[in-house]
């Protein structure tokens, strides 16, 4: 039988003027994988994300969240549905503190919003669960720090709690190692080797030791075309993709 | 200096007091003069639930105030003529009665807010400033041309509104009725800044897109604020109406929408407390400096373009030891 995807991309396209971003793309995502997007900047590996997170209208095309059609759904409707991502640069809520990030992603998550009433801040069920997160990223000891004062990678490990918050069913971190000194690089990709179990990722990453160490399928995007998909090996020995992308790099 | 939290003690001590201060000074002037600082203070806590804690800049608050002020002179104005209102084919009765009059007051207010809002809340920036000062300022041309709630020589209520057992024409009995609609604006206002509601809106004046990724839509948050902003602006002009016994065009005029405003940013945007120092000193300062000049305002322009330059959270931030930055309002 079949895999289903978690994820499927069906001929989606996106053009600015005259410049085709994506050029009737197909992707999937299944379970317990870590599909890696790369390609040269421009690509179009951040307007694919964007479109999925529903950031961003597509022209044209259909995509499926596990088989619902989610094409003209709003992006907080995608958020609560399970798409949970990460931003390109690290969007966080700097005025606050680390915990009423989550405080915030929680209630989001739950829908009650709107509500004009309840404190938020003596809801100890979402305090305790704000916490569990903060520990899988390691942030413990800085959840009551005001997130203006954390390091880059620290904002960087708020992003993947934020997102683990929302019961992801697949998560799109757009380059989420950029800016990363090694160790936390390391750290981070023994995160989400762990994360992938939980829900597939979609990663864009230009860091190709990175993407190599984590990916278990690789797909290569050059203006807003896919040029190759598969596995590392495959990729590494790919002419076209040694041409646009990896040139002497491998 | 002191902890912000004893300070907004002092200051509620100090309205309570102010009646007090008026009989010792045989001048119940004092008391009437307050009654408007409290006014102000609650329509100044209602722009600034968006203003400061939404990010958005509305220069038309005073449709609100106007409008709470015109329910306010024409239901009582239906009822002393004994005239039916007539909505098209509907008629209604007029009222003399403060509840019911402040209930109509926040319908009406959340009604228009909500039709302003919808439409506002597409557009950001200035674009969002000029929208509001254009809703504002129909309805101030409206009323200048409407002859039956006397035009542009607006509308004069020959009592005040009542309410059972209170004698509403006494000012100590007006201020304290004014005084607990502050106690009760500032305990909503409160709990709607540490509800889901007001941690959704702090966080969408920052990052709409960190807040729609964790499924929050912004312009539903931004317009239920902006809402419970323009309900509470029009409760604050419906008190005025009654602290004034008139109605008039200039409560919806663009320079009222810019007063609001104006002593919102002089006590401290980012504080729920700031807009009552910003009504007190706003007008004290109007009181002192017109019996000075009659070019007061040129210097109350001076200490904003002072305040604005030096201390942006306004005098809150001169009073209290926990200095404020805008960085860390969660």
């Amino acid at each position: 039988m079949m895999k289903k995807p978690v994820l499927k991309i069906d001929k989606l396209s996106k053009s600015f003027g005259a410049i085709k971003a994506n050029d009737k793309l197909n992707l999937n995502l299944f379970r317990n994988e870590i599909h890696a997007l790369i390609g040269p900047n421009g690509s179009g590996k951040s307007t694919l994300v964007k479109q999925i997170s529903g950031f961003l209208k597509q022209d044209s095309g259909q995509i499926y969240l596990e088989e619902i059609d989610i094409s003209n759904y709003s992006a907080e409707h995608r958020s609560r549905m399970g798409i949970a991502r990460s931003f390109q640069i690290s969007s966080v809520i700097n005025s606050f503190k680390v915990i009423d990030n989550l405080r915030l992603s929680l209630m989001g998550r739950d829908g009650g919003y709107l509500n004009p009433l309840n404190n938020i801040y003596r809801n100890k069920d979402y305090s305790d669960e704000a916490f569990d997160l903060l520990n899988i990223v390691d942030l413990t000891n800085k959840a009551n720090d005001l997130v203006s004062t954390l390091s880059h990678g620290d904002k960087r490990k708020l992003e993947i709690s934020l997102a683990l918050s929302m019961n992801p069913k697949l998560f799109l971190f757009d380059e989420p190692m950029a800016g990363l000194d090694k160790i936390s690089s390391e750290l981070m990709i023994d995160l989400f080797k762990k994360l992938k179990v939980k829900a597939p990722i979609l990663l864009i990453e230009h860091d190709m030791e990175s993407v190599f160490a984590l990916a278990d399928r690789i797909s290569v995007l050059d203006y807003g075309s896919l040029i190759a998909s598969g596995n590392e090996k495959e990729i590494k020995s790919n002419s076209k993709v040694q041409e646009v992308y990896l040139g002497d790099e491998n | 200096m002191m902890s912000e939290k004893k300070l907004n003690f002092l200051i509620l001590i100090f309205l309570f007091l102010v009646p007090l201060f008026s009989m010792l000074l045989n001048d119940i002037y004092i008391t009437t003069l307050f009654s408007k600082i409290v006014i102000l203070a609650i329509a100044g806590i209602g722009l600034n639930l968006i203003l400061g804690y939404g990010g958005m800049v509305s220069f038309g608050h005073a449709v609100f105030f106007g409008l709470g002020g015109y329910v306010t002179g024409i239901l009582a104005f239906h009822f002393n003529n004994y005239e039916p209102i007539q909505i098209l084919v509907f008629e209604f009765e007029g009222t003399n009665q403060l509840l019911f009059i402040w209930i109509f007051t926040l319908i009406f207010s959340s009604i228009l807010a909500l039709f302003i809002g919808y439409f506002s809340l597409r557009t950001t920036g200035v674009y969002f400033i000029m929208i509001t000062l254009a809703f504002a300022q129909m309805l101030y041309y409206f009323s200048i041309s409407w002859p039956t709630y006397g035009g542009e020589d607006g509308l004069s209520l020959s009592l005040r509104n009542q309410i059972p057992f209170l004698n509403t024409m006494d000012p100590t009995t007006f201020f304290y009725i004014c005084y607990v609609w502050l106690i009760i604006t500032i305990i909503l206002v409160k709990f709607i800044l540490n509800s889901p509601l007001g941690i959704s809106l702090k966080a969408s004046k920052e990052n709409e897109d960190r807040v729609r990724s964790v499924g929050i839509n912004p312009k539903k948050v931004k317009l239920i604020s902006f809402i419970i902003s323009g309900a509470i602006t029009g409760l604050a002009g419906s008190l005025y109406a009654d602290l004034n016994r008139f109605v008039s065009p200039t409560i919806l005029s663009w320079q009222m929408s810019g007063e609001i405003m104006i002593l919102v940013i002089l006590g401290g945007m980012f504080r729920l407390y700031g807009p009552i120092l910003g009504a007190f000193f706003y007008i004290i300062l109007e009181q002192f400096l017109g019996g000075i000049t009659e070019n007061w305002q040129f210097w109350l322009g001076f200490i904003i373009l002072l305040e604005v330059l030096y201390a942006k959270a306004g005098i809150m931030s001169f009073l209290i030891k926990d200095k404020y930055d805008e960085k860390t309002s969660s």
